[in-house]
């Protein structure tokens, strides 16, 4: 099990202890991460950025109910799932849309990557949500130990456990093997 | 097909299609923009009082992040009486009364009024209270914020009495009030949770302990409930969250019922602007007044539906700004609700103008039913985001569009409520 290191803690504690830069130093370090998680389940990077900064107001307030130091991070990712799928349930919009990224829309995406995306969305959610953080901006096992509270080993296993699946759906829907 | 860690091909295609640069933060620039979180924090932590969220009330997101605790001796300050209510007189032994007993008792009851509290270290702080009667809840949030459901709709309204929330009634689907207000978890449709015994049988109380659903299991460690042994109705529920304190439910059957007219919802402004609207996909500008800040609304009505349920359209929701997937998970709900609620459908693209001229950004993914209003939605600058207007203000531009038909073909009216939430003021 990945224990939190003990400068986080102590920035944990100065967060609930009143000190706000200590919260941004947090937010600083589990950006990425939560907007991976965002985009997980909202598929748009735009999305996902406010859904990670959502998250981060929401953690604010709630910050004194943070009874476990040691997991920080995983109820930070726990929030910004709850925010992601608000957003999706939602069907509303807080932003205006000229700056969405096309993550999918992309030109150039031949069909064969567009099958790899698709492969990936089917995932169910948890293993979608390692595949992206494994993958988006390349995070560590020891980040993504962080974030959700799990071993290396575990990471490892799912991860594996989820590219099979890729790896069939692709096979399934007649990807070329040799590019596998 | 071998495929492990050092599947090389396949890392690099998965690469290809997630990896992207790494997002930018701005915790200046984040404070800036949650203000009221920030004094909300700096409150807390400098007064060390309860303070409540800045969250709009949601009553599924409250419950579904809580768990419930064992039960300690404050059961017993609990004291209710029952009116209306027929005491349990059966001759089953107490220590055999199922929870499918309790769930059937409750349903018997006409009225409760019912506390919501969430602990805050030491504290416990009232989240929200609500009165139930005869199938018609009115539900008021810390904020003043106010929620009625007489059955058939459900209609949320804000601290200012502006509608906000038009929705399907709480109750949909036969729901009791227990299951309303425990979020689903005590679900009378759970055969598991029926069958169950109580764990602990006392002079007054019965007490049962339930573990987290499985889909709650991330959130919540398990469910206490108190019992009253002679009334067979639920006193008190609490939830407690993995990593935080308890929620604690509480029903009270003593306060007298309220008069019908409490549960009349309050008189529902008119529109900001109305106008009439060719579904033909052109704008069509809305002259908007008594809303400050706002001067037109410009909309365009297009894609009508109305066909089978099961070709609901998965692009519905298209937009050149919107990633493709972002689409299809909302034309994925609209499918749904569709599926619920017949046709035809409409969409409409709304954005707005300010008094200075300045134009927001689109929203692009809203679905409209005839005579029926949406929940809030909201737009930003047209360049994105909240405070990116040319005088670099914050606006958050709220609005509930409606649509109704007009005696000519292919012509509606489209009624617009909206503000401007500014840090101003």
């Amino acid at each position: 099990m990945h224990v939190q290191n003990k400068p986080e803690i102590k920035l944990v504690e100065a967060a609930i202890a009143g000190d706000i830069d200590s919260f941004g130093k947090l937010c600083q370090q589990y950006y990425t991460a939560m907007v991976a998680i965002g985009y997980s389940v909202l598929g748009d990077l735009q999305f996902a950025e406010d859904a990670a900064q959502e998250s981060f107001a929401r953690a604010l307030v709630n910050l004194r109910n943070l009874r476990r130091k040691t997991k920080f991070a995983p109820w930070l990712a726990s929030i910004c799932r709850n925010v992601a799928k608000d957003m999706v349930a939602r069907n509303t919009r807080q932003i205006g849309d000229k700056d969405i990224s096309q993550i999918t829309g992309s030109s150039n995406r031949d069909d064969n990557i567009q099958m790899v995306w698709r492969a990936v969305e089917r995932l169910p959610a948890s293993a979608k949500e390692m595949i992206i953080l494994r993958y988006y901006n390349g995070l560590s096992y020891e980040q993504i130990g962080s974030v959700l509270g799990i071993s290396k080993a575990t990471i490892n296993g799912r991860l594996t456990r989820a590219k099979l699946k890729i790896a069939k759906y692709l096979k399934r829907n007649g990807f070329p093997e040799n590019r596998l | 097909m071998k495929v492990d860690n050092n599947s090389k091909n396949l890392d690099e295609l998965i690469s290809r299609v997630i990896s992207r640069e790494k997002p930018e933060f701005d915790f200046d620039k984040w404070k800036q923009m949650h203000r009221e979180e920030v004094q909300i924090y700096q409150s807390q932590t400098t007064d060390k009082q309860i303070l409540h969220s800045a969250q709009p009330f949601d009553i599924w997101r409250i419950i579904m992040r809580s768990r419930i605790a064992k039960l300690a001796a404050a059961a017993a300050i609990i004291i209710a009486t029952f009116i209306g209510i027929n005491h349990f007189s059966g001759s089953i032994e107490p220590a055999n009364v199922a929870w499918g007993d309790v769930v059937r008792q409750t349903a018997r009851v006409d009225c409760v009024h019912v506390y919501y509290f969430k602990s805050r270290g030491n504290d416990l702080g009232r989240h929200f209270e609500a009165w139930y009667a005869n199938g018609k809840v009115v539900l008021c949030g810390n904020k003043g914020d106010m929620t009625y459901d007489n059955g058939q709709t459900s209609l949320g309204f804000d601290e200012n009495a502006r509608l906000i929330v038009k929705k399907p009634s709480m109750f949909a689907e036969g729901k009791t009030f227990l299951e309303l207000f425990t979020g689903g978890l005590l679900s009378d449709k759970n055969e598991q949770l029926n069958t169950q015994m109580p764990t602990e049988v006392g002079d007054d109380f019965l007490i049962y302990e339930f573990d987290a659903p499985p889909d709650d299991s991330d959130f919540i460690e398990g469910i206490f409930i108190t019992v009253g042994k002679n009334s067979l109705l639920p006193i008190q529920v609490k939830v407690y969250d993995k990593d935080s304190d308890y929620d604690l439910i509480m029903f009270d059957y003593e306060a007298p019922q309220k008069p019908a007219e409490f549960f009349e919802p309050p008189t529902i402004d008119a529109p900001n602007g109305r106008c009439e609207v060719l579904l033909d996909g052109k704008e069509t500008v809305i002259d908007i007044e008594g809303a400050p800040g706002l001067k037109q609304a410009i909309v365009r009505l297009h894609s009508k539906y109305d066909g089978p349920a099961d070709q609901f359209p998965m692009d519905y929701i298209r937009s050149e700004h919107l990633a493709p997937d972002f689409c299809r998970a909302v034309s994925e709900g609209l499918r749904k609700t569709y599926k619920k609620k017949g046709g035809p459908v409409f969409r409409l693209d709304v954005y707005f103008v300010t008094d200075e001229g300045y134009r927001s950004g689109s929203n692009e993914i809203i679905a409209l039913w005839l005579d029926d209003e949406t929940g809030q939605c909201g737009v930003g600058s047209e360049n994105g985001g909240v405070d990116n207007w040319p005088d670099g203000k914050y606006r958050n531009i709220k609005f509930s569009p409606s649509l109704k038909p007009a005696d000519k073909e292919d012509t509606y009216i489209v009624e617009m409520r909206c503000w401007i939430k500014t840090n101003e003021g």
